[in-house]
């Protein structure tokens, strides 16, 4: 298990605002590249597997289209919020479902994982830019990256320090109370 | 009073499908037909950049089959150029691309047909998915294609940079070769894929063909059509996915014409529906008429099932007495049946390991000459590959600064559209009476196009979002009764 959490941006930089998650994954790494490792991805389906896997925390960055908020408002979930919506390819495999094979495979898997969505006047076109509104939720998604990063940065110093005194056997304990 | 049934997704993005099933007064099917939306625009995207570029942007188009974009793209940029690759930049190409195809048939082998043959087409929906495979198969399977999988991405990565944006394909050649030391890592991944097809192939007979339930679905006249077969096949007439001519056969599986890549718009063209985005293939040699079989109908396939069919035998002996056993069991050439297009999928599955195995071991392989400059002026170029779903053709014209001035692409769901069509209303008519439709139903016939694989994103040239299926089933006024959303 890496020893850092992942910040994964998903999107297609041919389509408009729905690359907001790649061009947001870069501006944060200039903020706070020694937090994390980021990947810039626009796969989609089981090869999210590939990007989480290893990784003890993880924060998504993506575009969605709900078409019930302001384009650019930032949306926070967590893998809990999404239905798990078995597809009948891989190529849709759905984050959800995607978490599922993972712990079913007993795969090292993030153990927390915060999504980060915002709005877009979707569908988006092949060549568009990034409209006005949605460029404009990229210093809110550096500051809640940032804020969740030095959170977790925070609680792994503690759980280095509680094992310390306590001994390894009580890690996932102490990592569980830690959370809540 | 007739009904309408519509079978539609939910998507991130509305790169989705559709099935409206129209019944008729007595609540049979009238119709049945099989929609994607589409986002227009690609080719005049592509309009004005330089040539060069395209192999990364057609990447791009679509997140699932990067790879064969890239390769197609590639080979275009050879022709455009008028440069071969040297002898190791091809076998390189051809290596990697084969390493593409066991990873990601592997996975779509026990996606599409694990639900309907491991968990079974009338299990209940909720195991009717990769975790009811899981559950079945046992969690050591899962790992096992897992672990694969990631060994052989790595082995991508090595030579490609990155599996997701391969930075690889130029014109005329490659831009990293394969050092000696890292050769043995291709020979061990050869092997273990090699004994993961067989161990695919020995489920696929433990689970499928020994259930005469199941011998029966794959072969049942629900799931027949006697149409025409596309195939890329190497100079003996064996399966190749990266390069040869595509020979068709007739539904009676002689061969009706064999022809360079680069003529296909002689022998492909394409019709539109109005109901439709997807432009139709159907071949120039008999022409379009309607959405019908057998061999006055321009209606082809492509893909696994295709490419047998088009094909003498493979090139690889273990694949080959697959291929023997798959023609045997399944009553001699050309087999018509859609279902048996994932067992199809699995012989080829080995034939790739087989081939890495072979290339892995050519000296050749780790020569340094990967790469013929080229020095001609651009004008026209056409890359011909087999895409895991079917043949994929990149053609591009520029100016003579090697400018995209106009940019044609014809994608493997494209080429299957019309008989995909035809299956879905086939397998409508034939399980659907009385008004009588419930899930079972339903997903039966959803099997009818999964086999295919279809991937709307490049057919329709759209990002496709999460799965895309919506069945709506209408009345004989036009009214909605029904409506299963695939989610």
């Amino acid at each position: 298990m890496r020893a850092k959490p992942v910040v994964v941006g998903l999107g297609n930089e041919l389509l408009g605002d729905d690359a907001i998650g790649l061009i947001a994954t870069q501006a944060i790494r200039k903020e706070c590249a020694e937090l994390a490792d980021f990947v810039e991805c626009n796969l989609h389906g089981l090869a999210l597997l590939d990007v989480l896997t290893d990784y003890g925390h993880a924060i998504i960055i993506d575009a969605i289209h709900t078409g019930r908020h302001k384009p650019g408002t930032i949306l926070r979930f967590s893998p809990d919020d999404l239905r798990s919506i078995p597809s009948s390819s891989p190529h849709y495999a759905s984050l959800a479902e995607v978490i599922s094979i993972a712990r079913r495979l007993e795969l090292d898997f993030p153990e927390e994982i915060v999504i980060l969505a915002v709005e877009i006047e979707g569908p988006p076109e092949i060549g568009g830019q990034l409209s006005k509104e949605v460029a404009n939720s990229i210093p809110g998604l550096i500051e809640r990256s940032k804020r969740t990063l030095e959170v977790w940065k925070q609680n792994a110093g503690c759980i280095k320090q509680v094992l310390k005194i306590r001994g390894p056997g009580k890690q996932q304990r102490e990592r569980e109370s830690l959370r809540l | 009073m007739s009904r309408r049934i519509t079978i539609d997704p939910i998507t991130r993005l509305e790169g989705h499908g559709k099935i409206d099933i129209f019944l008729n007064d007595a609540g049979d099917v009238d119709k049945a037909y099989f929609q994607v939306p589409e986002l227009r625009g690609f080719e005049r995207f592509a309009q004005g950049r330089p040539a060069e570029d395209m192999p990364q942007i057609t990447s791009r188009i679509c997140g699932v089959c990067p790879t064969a974009h890239h390769m197609a793209s590639s080979k275009a940029l050879d022709s455009l150029y008028h440069v071969e690759p040297p002898p190791a930049a091809r076998k390189i190409r051809e290596l990697i691309y084969n390493i593409f195809y066991v990873e990601d048939h592997a996975l779509h082998f026990f996606y599409l047909a694990g639900p309907d043959f491991v968990v079974g087409p009338k299990a209940p929906k909720a195991e009717r998915n990769i975790l009811g495979v899981l559950g079945k198969v046992g969690i050591e399977t899962g790992k096992k294609v897992i672990t694969m999988r990631k060994q052989l991405r790595d082995l991508i990565t090595l030579v490609t940079g990155k599996v997701i944006h391969p930075v690889f394909g130029l014109p005329g050649g490659i831009s990293h070769g394969i050092a000696e030391a890292d050769r043995q890592k291709f020979v061990e991944a050869a092997n273990q894929a090699v004994e993961f097809g067989k161990f695919c192939l020995k489920l696929f007979d433990d689970v499928v063909l020994s259930n005469p339930a199941y011998v029966d679905y794959i072969t049942s006249e629900a799931y027949t059509h006697k149409t025409y077969y596309m195939g890329m096949v190497d100079k003996h007439n064996k399966v190749n996915f990266y390069d040869g001519d595509l020979r068709v056969v007739k539904p009676d599986g002689a061969e009706l014409v064999k022809f360079p890549g680069d003529k296909y718009l002689e022998h492909i063209s394409e019709h539109v529906e109005p109901w439709s985005y997807v432009k139709f293939s159907f071949l120039k040699d008999i022409g379009w008429h309607g959405f019908a079989d057998g061999p006055d109908s321009g209606v082809f396939a492509v893909a696994p099932l295709a490419r047998l069919n088009a094909a003498d035998g493979m090139a690889t002996p273990l694949a080959q007495e697959a291929y023997d056993r798959f023609y045997k069991t399944l009553g001699g050439k050309p087999v018509h049946y859609t279902l048996a297009t994932s067992w199809a999928r699995l012989i080829e599955l080995l034939y790739a390991a087989e081939r890495i195995k072979e290339l892995a071991a050519d000296p050749e392989i780790t020569d340094p000459n990967i790469r013929t400059m080229p020095t001609d002026i651009p004008t026209e170029g056409i890359g011909v590959v087999e895409a895991p779903r079917g043949v994929l053709i990149h053609h591009y014209k520029t100016d003579d600064r090697g400018i995209i001035t106009n940019a044609n692409l014809i994608v493997a769901t494209q080429n299957n559209a019309a008989r995909i069509a035809l299956s879905v209303d086939k397998a409508a008519r034939s399980l659907i009476n009385k008004g009588n439709v419930d899930d079972g139903i339903l997903n039966m016939i959803e099997m009818a196009f999964r086999a295919y694989d279809p991937c709307h994103g490049c057919a329709t040239h759209a990002l496709p979002g999460e799965m895309p299926l919506v069945v709506s089933v209408y009345d004989s006024g036009k009214n909605l009764i029904r409506e299963i959303k695939r989610t």
